[in-house]
Formats: structure tokens, sequence, C-alpha cells
């Protein structure tokens, strides 16, 4: 199991990303250059986030048309992991591996804090193992998460919300930090292999950090390590 | 550049911005035969032979079916200073292109590969020279 963070211009938690997957979750990682045009000897790939290309056009545009991004789709088609973290789920959203698309936040402001995050699907082996709520930050300006509302008819009953934002206590209404449509935070594709996440797991692995919970999101890809994932692929 | 163009003679884009446009085979070899090349003020003052240059705007548009935040507080601002007509303000991007033989079939390529995003926006475009 190896575990490929994709370095692009402009993307800045690539190092976050890389110490976190091999340091605190402690599977083997190494960083592919965007250019480069093969994943040969990966199981998983990382879309770390980031401001790639300066955010020029769309956010994510042009790092969805990068020469990896072939690659990136063979592993989604072939059921692998892919995960993409806030500019990474922008990336996936621009490349078609996501539905909907990023606006920028209903309320205008670039917003970095702890946001409390609920699974809500059994239905992938991303969240299946996710029970309690989790405390990971975002940090983002273009976070709201928006698509038709016969695709969010299908997500819904597709089970393809990964995560939801959810409110602390009844006063707490700014839960939703960026006014994404159904309080989504987290996507799947319809095979339920790739996700795309605003909330950054990897700030969130070790409690000297703030929290650990990030640990939560990215344990999967341990279990692929496992082989227990291989199987749920096949499954 | 605008005005490098209105006010001297008419240079082409790879004139104004040789370094970032493919070079010409007379200055891809620059640095051999550099004595023989013409200074700044000998260059053609005519669009080169090689194709006209068609410039076009390409307008991208947030779906109306989006909420477009940015738009919603500019009208909201505009209200305030007395402009009480005021419907509504939808924010888009203009996008200018120069382009050597121009074809409807390959901008319309361009915005569907790259400049618009089909899940979010529309876009239509015009020639404008």
């Amino acid at each position: 199991m190896k575990v490929a963070v994709i370095r692009f211009p402009g993307a800045n938690c690539d190092q976050d990303a890389y110490y976190a997957l091999k340091d605190d979750l402690g599977v083997p990682t190494e960083y592919v250059w965007h250019e480069d045009t093969s994943l040969h000897g990966f199981d998983a790939v990382f879309l770390p986030g980031g401001f790639t290309y300066g955010d020029y056009l769309r956010v994510g545009a042009m790092a969805s048309r990068a020469p990896i991004m072939d690659e990136v789709r063979r592993f989604a088609r072939e059921g692998r992991p892919v995960i993409g973290v806030c500019n990474g789920f922008q990336i996936l959203c621009e490349a078609g591996l996501l539905p909907g698309a990023l606006l920028p936040n209903a309320g205008l402001k670039f917003v970095c804090k702890n946001v409390l995050l609920q699974a809500a699907t059994k239905s992938s082996f991303w969240t299946k193992n996710i029970d309690r709520t989790l405390t990971i930050p975002v940090a983002h300006n273009e976070g709201q998460f928006v698509c038709e509302p016969e695709t969010l008819k299908r997500l819904q009953d597709n089970e393809q919300i990964a995560f939801r934002y959810v409110a602390e206590d009844d006063k707490d209404l700014m839960y939703n930090v960026n006014g994404s449509v159904d309080d989504i935070a987290g996507v799947l594709n319809e095979q339920k292999n790739v996700l795309g996440i605003m909330p950054h797991p990897e700030r969130a692995t070790r409690e000297i950090l703030g929290s650990s919970d990030g640990l939560e999101v990215l344990k999967p890809l341990l279990e692929f390590a496992a082989g227990e994932g291989l199987a749920l692929l096949k499954a | 550049m605008e005005l490098l163009i209105a006010a001297g003679p008419r240079l082409g884009l790879s004139d104004v911005l040789p370094a970032t446009s493919e070079p010409s085979p007379v200055t891809r070899h620059s640095s051999l035969t550099n004595q023989s090349l013409p200074k700044w003020s000998q260059m053609p003052t005519e669009t080169p032979a090689s194709g006209t240059l068609t410039k076009v705007r390409v307008y991208v548009t947030l779906k109306h079916s989006l909420l477009d935040s940015a738009g919603r507080t500019v009208a909201g601002s505009l209200q305030k200073l007395g402009f009480a007509e005021l419907e509504d303000v939808r924010i888009g991007k203009m996008i200018e292109l120069t382009l050597n033989n121009f074809t409807e079939e390959r901008v319309k390529a361009m915005c569907d590969k790259l400049l618009a995003n089909p899940v979010i926006e529309d876009y239509r475009f015009e020639v404008v020279s």
C-alpha cells in the first residue's frame, strides 16, 4: 500500500498531507509531480489543498487538466481510494470525478476555524466506521458546495453525501460555514471510492494540532494497506 | 499594449510580445544571427502575413439558478446609493482572446474544455475585430 500525494504549482498543503499520512497515520507515502503521467506502484491518491494556479479562472480549473489527472481518473474508475481535500476537492469537481461545484462562501469571507462534522452515510469505506462527531479545521474561500436540484436528489438517494456540517447546539446558527446546500462538507462519486471534503483531516492528526479527529477520515487508507479495502473493492 | 497599437505602427501580437509567443524562425536562432536582425524601429509595420488576428470576447456568467453572493452584495450597495430601480446584479467574467485563424468551433471548444464550467456557468462569445 502506497499513497501518492500529488504536487501542483500553488498547492500548499502537500507537506501537511505527506507527513500526516506517513508519520501520523503510518502509511507509505510519496509525492508525485502533476506533470508525471504514471501512478504505477501506488494504491491511493491524495489531492492536497492550496491555491493551484493562483485560483485563476475558477478554483481547481487548471489543475484538473494536468497530465497526472488521467491516472487519477483511472484510479477512480478502478475503485481505488482517491481523496481530495479543499482545493483537491475543487479539482476533483472540475475534473468531473465528483458531482457539483464549489462557489465562493455565501458570506464572501475566507473562513478559517474548526468545524463539527458528521459522517452522513455508512455505505462507503470512507465513512462506515465514523460514528461520532469530528472536530476538523476548514480554511477556504470557495467552499460553498452547489449542484442542480436533480443532482442533489440523486446524491441523497444514492447516499453519496459523505459528511455534513453539524451545529454544536441550537444557538450555533453559523455551523454551515460556507452556505453549502444541504450542509454538505464532503461528497462521494457513484462508486463511493472518490471522496472530496472541504475540511482538512491532514491538519488534525495529533493532539498538539488541536485535534486528532482527522485520522478517522484517513484511516480507511490503512484498511486498504491491510488488504481489507481490496476485499471491499471486490464486494 | 492597447496604447502601443493605437498610437504607433500596427504591430502584431508576436511583435509586441516576442518572449511569450512562439518564436518565429528568424528569432529562434537570434544568438547566431543577431547582427542581421532588424532593430525594433525597422520591424515590419504590418500584421504578419501568417494569418489575420481576430479578437473574440467570451462572457462567462453564473447560471441563473445559482445565487450570486457577490452580485447580491453589489446590488445592496447600489440600492443604498439611491438606485431604487435596481432589481438584480449578476457578476460574470469577460475573457478576451486574440486568435490566429478564428473559427467558431475552436472557440467553443476552448469554452467547453476550460473557460466555463457547465455545472455552474453559461457562456457566450462575440467577435469584436
